[in-house]
Order: structure tokens, then C-alpha cells, then sequence
């Protein structure tokens, strides 16, 4: 009988697994986002101007009334929620059964949030501010990425019979 | 390939079909609750959001447009818009550390000067913290504005919102609405701006320490150094016979 690949397959340390190879992906994209909202932290508490492609919107943004909630800065909220699906995305890497779908599903809800928040954001920037920040865009982008590929491994979930993933033949 | 396997491998794919193409082993209702909960999330951070931060209260004493002693050996010029982010990174960070400090100590005093030259809503707001200074409180609506700052003439500094900051203070309204709709200092701050462009500030921030110009938003340590210099100088020359 010829075999028949059901699963195409995705090779990691543990084998062939397709959710490892997604929360993977959020996990390092979390890394780039906790990176780029580390940056903008650090101009926010420094003072300094921000790099900004050439133009002074950074600066703009940043400097807004919105740059703040509640006395928090917006770069701030965004490390922690990087931060946070950065080690949610490793736990899912590295357990398995109920962990890892409790994990998986927690990266899915702050990468939503994110993206949310980060579509009103913009529509300040865009509507309100007057000025776009690339570095905003940037995390917004991110976060949409990890959400996607977040519901993309919930909606999969059901299509793989064992969380180990394994590589079957029919 | 023998008859139970191949039960089995039917079983199985009943059981998956049974499940649906999008089977979970996540328990939908924990999917929806997530979702709903991010929502929620977003809009307890949006509403957060829409509260205008606190302007932080200033300690300094203040005269009219001069914050501090009159008799204090440095005068920080201080040339500004109050629709310019970068006006307000200085209103906010180095001249709120410089009033604690420095002006405090009866070392130096800022005094303001209006640069209007971003838009309609720059001489409006202008004017407006002129009105407010008729009733001594010009360094709060100062505070007011740059807390309220959103965009460059999109409406954040309309008159109906400047008169709302008026309210919003305590001011006495029917005189502020007055000074603000009879323009009665429009003539007056476009005259200062002019002045300042004169004087060669063509952008905002622009600081002068005793005359030296200084343009943008310095660091405090930088400023700080500067005025002392001057300070020195000033106490130096007050020595000479």
C-alpha cells in the first residue's frame, strides 16, 4: 500500500509537531515585540527622542496624551504583554496535554487583546494624533501575526489526534 | 493490512468526523470566555484611556507669565506653542525638574512667551491662557492644555473645549468666555509670536538662559549646568566694585 502522508510534518527537538512549530512562532515573534516595546520603554523613561524613519511622528505619538494609561505607559503595557505571551508560548512549547491547550489559549486572549487594542491605537494615531509611529505599526503588526497564528492553532487543535503530534500514515 | 485494523482505523474516523472539521480539544465555551474577557479587557484600557492624565502640580511660585522669584539672577525664556508635543515633553519633564529645583532655590525664573505659529488652535489656545492669566491661574491652564494636548488642529483646542478647561479649573466663566470669544489677546500673541520670529526662533522649544539660546528640549543636567554658569556669572559681576 502506498503510504500517505496525513500530517505534513514539521520537524522540532520533540519530533514532528505542528503545535510546537506555531507557538514557536508566537513565542519568537512575543521575543521581537518585548524587544521593540523594550526600546520605546527606555526612550519613554530616558527623555530621549525616538528614532523614526526620518520623520518626527515618533516623537508626536509618544509624547501624547495617550502615550499613557492611568499613569502607565502604553511601551510599558505592550513589554508585559509581550512578556507574557513570550513565557505562555514556551510553556506550550514545552508541556503538553491540558497545559499546553491552557497555554495556547491564554496566548490566543492576550495576542486578541492586543490586536484590539492596538486597532484603537492606531485609529488614534491615524484620526486623533494626526501622526503614525512606524514602531507602533510594527508591535500592531506583531501582535496581529501571534494572534492569527494563535487561532490558527486552536481551530487545528481538534485536527490532530495527539498532542504529540506525531506524523501519521494512513 | 488485517479486518480489525481496518475497524479500527474506521472507528477512528468517525469519531474524529463526529467532532467536526474544527474538533477542539479546548472546550469552546473556554474560547468564547477568553474572547469576551480580551474585549472586556480592551475596553476597561480604552475608557482608562480617555481620562485625561493629571497635570503634575506645580510647586513653583508664580507671577503672571514668570513662574518663580522675580529676583532670581537667571531668567529661562521660554518660547512655545502649546499645540507642540516637544513643548510639552519641556513643560513636563526638564521645566517641572527645573521648578523643583532651581526655581525653588530663588536661582532662576521661567517666564513664558507665546510662539503660536502651528495653526488657528495654537493662537486660541494661546489666547485662552492669556484669559485664564487674567485671573491668576495662567500656569494651571498652562498645565490644562498640555495635559489636554492631542493633534495639531484637530479640534482638541476648539474654543468650546478651551472653554471647558476654564470650567474644569474653577475659572470665573462668564469673564474667561468673554476675554476667549471677544479675542481680546488674538492681537496680542500673534504680536509676541512675531517678536520671537524677530528674535530668530523659528522652532519650539527655543530656551533662552540670561540670552543664550538653546533650541529644543534639553536634558535637566544640561540646563541645570547652564543656568549655573550664568548664575555664577551673575554673582560674580554683582562682586565687581
Amino acid at each position: 500500500m502506498k503510504p500517505q502522508v496525513v500530517l505534513l510534518p514539521v520537524v522540532t527537538a520533540r519530533g514532528v509537531d505542528w503545535t510546537s512549530w506555531r507557538a514557536g512562532a508566537c513565542g519568537a515573534l512575543a521575543l521581537l515585540g518585548l524587544v521593540l516595546s523594550g526600546y520605546l520603554v527606555w526612550v519613554h523613561q530616558s527623555g530621549t527622542f525616538v528614532l523614526c524613519a526620518g520623520t518626527g511622528d515618533c516623537a508626536i505619538v509618544q509624547s501624547s496624551r495617550f502615550a499613557n494609561v492611568a499613569g502607565v505607559p502604553v511601551a510599558l503595557l505592550g513589554a508585559g504583554l509581550y512578556a507574557a505571551i513570550l513565557a505562555l508560548a514556551l510553556l506550550q512549547v514545552r508541556a503538553s496535554g491540558t497545559t499546553a491547550d491552557v497555554a495556547g489559549l491564554g496566548v490566543f486572549g492576550l495576542a486578541l487583546a492586543g490586536t484590539l487594542y492596538s486597532a484603537y491605537l492606531t485609529y488614534l494615531e491615524l484620526f486623533v494624533i494626526g501622526a503614525v509611529c512606524p514602531w507602533c505599526v510594527a508591535s500592531a503588526v506583531l501582535v496581529t501575526a501571534i494572534c492569527g497564528l494563535a487561532a490558527w492553532d486552536l481551530v487545528a487543535a481538534g485536527d490532530v489526534e495527539d498532542r504529540g503530534g506525531t506524523c501519521a500514515q494512513a | 493490512m488485517d479486518r480489525s485494523t481496518r475497524q479500527q482505523r474506521r472507528k477512528a474516523t468517525r469519531e474524529r468526523a463526529s467532532r467536526g472539521p474544527r474538533g477542539r480539544q479546548v472546550p469552546r465555551g473556554w474560547i468564547v470566555g477568553v474572547v469576551a474577557a480580551a474585549v472586556v479587557a480592551v475596553g476597561a484600557l480604552i475608557a482608562l484611556g480617555q481620562v485625561p492624565p493629571a497635570a503634575p502640580v506645580s510647586t513653583a511660585a508664580a507671577a503672571g507669565k514668570v513662574k518663580g522669584d522675580l529676583a532670581a539672577p537667571v531668567t529661562v525664556e521660554v518660547w512655545a506653542d502649546f499645540q507642540c508635543p516637544a513643548c510639552r515633553l519641556f513643560a513636563f519633564g526638564p521645566e517641572r525638574q527645573l521648578e523643583e529645583t532651581l526655581v525653588r532655590d530663588g536661582i532662576a525664573k521661567v517666564r513664558w512667551r507665546d510662539l503660536a505659529f502651528l495653526g488657528q488652535e495654537s493662537v486660541w489656545a494661546a489666547a485662552a491662557a492669556n484669559c485664564a492669566e487674567e485671573q491668576g491661574q495662567f500656569w494651571r491652564y498652562h498645565d490644562e492644555l498640555y495635559a489636554e494636548q492631542a493633534g495639531e488642529n484637530r479640534g482638541a483646542f476648539s474654543k468650546a473645549n478651551l472653554k471647558r478647561f476654564a470650567a474644569e479649573l474653577g475659572l470665573d466663566q462668564a469673564q474667561f468666555n468673554a476675554c476667549l470669544d471677544g479675542d481680546r489677546h488674538v492681537g496680542q500673541v500673534r504680536a509676541e509670536t512675531e517678536a520671537g520670529r524677530q528674535q530668530g526662533v523659528r522652532a519650539t522649544p527655543t530656551l533662552f538662559v540670561n540670552g543664550e539660546k538653546l533650541e529644543g528640549v534639553p536634558s535637566f543636567e544640561r540646563l541645570e549646568r547652564l543656568i549655573m554658569t550664568h548664575a555664577a556669572a551673575a554673582r560674580d559681576s554683582e562682586r565687581m566694585p
